[in-house]
């Protein structure tokens, strides 16, 4: 019972973790919050449905979730950040606020605001693994969700672009002078932030099989969990963050009372902000 | 290889540079000198880019490169090593020095870094530390390798002894002395104006902003008004 949770827990937190990672990467870049980061879930959500809706398999679902919240990102930092660059942080953090809710009108527009759904062709097969039963739905979310964090780990540790991710992340004007390209670190950093949340949505609705344009106002808040319990700053801490958030909200549902899950991820929330600020990795220590 | 001329900036309401006129030409070590808050930093950052002019114009190799940004300005093969160093402090030393590569084709990366490497062995040894961890004089020297991996046309570099141990001085203008090359010239902005104008070939001296003195090193090292004021008298 306990093994099969924390298969169900690492699951439901490799999702988190995906969202998570999209604010630290902004956080890291601009020292500004991307409110409106929720809302990207959901669009790559609404994404994938469309397409599914046409007949297309799940990794094409998956690459149009991924390639459209990307660009919707890239639009974000367009519209709400680029224009009040010099502005202080409070600035975006409103005019992100108002780029989301626009996000949710435009789907409720599309969408209606119904739950909408994948279109299911068959139960999904499940496979047992001693007493453990995990379904194939459940090995593509976690052999998508760890390849990408993986993959952006190797990327932003030892590529000419993460290495000047970092750099900026450091010190954006003394980059700037070695010939880092502000924008381009920026328009790169938005992209995959927005990509990656995006493929969380798809990933979300496929076991929860129903999206409205609203999730992403919770989605974005347990991102934002997620980075406060790994430790601001840092990406490996916001990936630990958001699985450890899955498997406290497993473990509660399994164990507790599953009307308490918000009660309960909230008040881990206030109790990491009170007397664990830093987080778990506190971003010094664990770049 | 560089040429300004009318130059103006200053931050907010607070104006720095008056109308500042200097060039330095191909092979020349350039010193500028002057007390605290002469507007020195502010004539780099502005010559870079970080910072706008308000007025006048910076040519470079005979194009302008006014109101570029600064890692346009980059491209064109300038760099400045920072006042305060300004090292990654959470990049490894080794991942210091590719950012200074960001623009040079990968092919080189290796040479170039073994280049750095030969001139300042300690951050080979040092390769895989974090920044942060290094001590003021070797984390000058990795500014300094910084911007020597990018292979600069002109190297400008603000106070590069401050605050370091007279024998990390000592190292770093032996190494700006080896670095005194045909084609490249240097811009050398500091306060220690004795070591400054021995090494440079020629020298201004900034008063509040503008440029007050200008001429040969040997010749405002032993002006009397500039040994007075910026020399500690008695030279």
């Amino acid at each position: 019972m306990l093994g099969q949770q924390l298969v169900n827990g690492i699951t439901l937190g490799s999702t988190y973790a995906l969202i998570a990672i999209g604010y630290t990467l902004v956080l890291g870049v601009l020292k500004k919050l991307n409110i409106a980061h929720g809302e990207l879930f959901m669009v790559g959500a609404f994404a994938g449905i469309a397409l599914a809706a046409l007949g297309a398999p799940l990794p094409v679902n998956l690459a149009a979730a991924f390639a459209v919240a990307g660009l919707v990102a890239v639009a974000v930092e367009r519209v709400c950040f680029h224009p009040l660059r010099h502005a202080s942080f409070l600035s975006p953090m409103l005019t992100t606020i108002a780029f989301g809710i626009l996000l949710q009108n435009v789907a409720t527009q599309m969408f209606g605001s119904e739950p909408s759904r994948f279109p299911h062709s068959a139960e999904p097969q499940q496979f047992a693994i001693g007493s453990l039963s995990i379904s194939a739905v459940q090995i593509a979310i976690l052999a998508t969700a760890f390849t990408l964090m993986f993959g952006l780990d190797l990327l932003v540790r030892r590529t000419r672009w993460g290495i000047a991710l970092r750099a900026t992340s450091d010190d954006p004007e003394t980059a700037a002078q070695h010939g880092v390209h502000p924008s381009r670190i920026t328009i790169t950093t938005f992209f995959v932030s927005g990509a990656l949340a995006g493929v969380a949505g798809v990933l979300t609705t496929l076991v929860y099989s129903q999206v409205t344009p609203l999730i992403g106002i919770r989605q974005g808040l347990i991102g934002m969990v997620a980075i406060v319990i790994g430790g601001l700053g840092n990406l490996r801490g916001a990936m630990i963050g958001g699985l450890a958030l899955g498997l406290i909200e497993t473990m509660n549902d399994a164990y507790f009372y599953a009307g308490y899950r918000d009660f309960v991820i909230f008040s881990v929330f206030f109790a990491f902000l009170i007397f664990k600020p830093e987080g778990l990795f506190p971003a010094q220590a664990g770049r | 290889m560089l040429r300004i001329e009318g130059l103006c900036a200053g931050y907010g309401e607070i104006q720095v540079l008056t109308d500042v006129k200097l060039d330095v030409g191909r092979g020349e070590i350039v010193a500028i000198v002057g007390a605290n808050g002469a507007g020195k930093s502010t004539l780099l950052r502005t010559i870079m880019g970080s910072l706008a002019a308000r007025r006048g114009t910076v040519r470079f190799e005979d194009a302008s490169i006014s109101g570029l940004p600064a890692h346009r300005i980059a491209e064109r093969g300038i760099r400045l090593v920072p006042e305060g160093r300004r090292v990654f402090p959470n990049l490894s030393v080794e991942e210091n020095l590719l950012t200074g590569m960001y623009l040079a084709p990968r092919a080189e990366s290796a040479r170039r870094l073994q280049r750095v490497f030969a001139l300042f062995p300690v951050l080979a040894e040092r390769r895989r530390q974090l920044a942060s961890t290094l001590s003021g004089g070797q984390q000058q020297m990795l500014a300094l390798g910084r911007a020597l991996v990018g292979e600069p046309k002109l190297l400008m570099l603000d106070e590069p002894s401050l605050g370091l141990a007279p024998k990390a001085v000592e190292e770093i203008f032996l190494t700006l002395a080896e670095l005194r090359g045909v084609d490249s010239g240097i811009l050398l902005v500091e306060q220690n104006a004795r070591k400054a104008l021995a090494l440079a070939d020629r020298g201004y001296v900034l008063e509040q902003g503008r440029v007050a003195l200008e001429g040969r090193a040997s010749d405002l090292g032993s002006d009397e008004s500039v040994i007075n004021a910026y020399l500690g008298g008695n030279a």
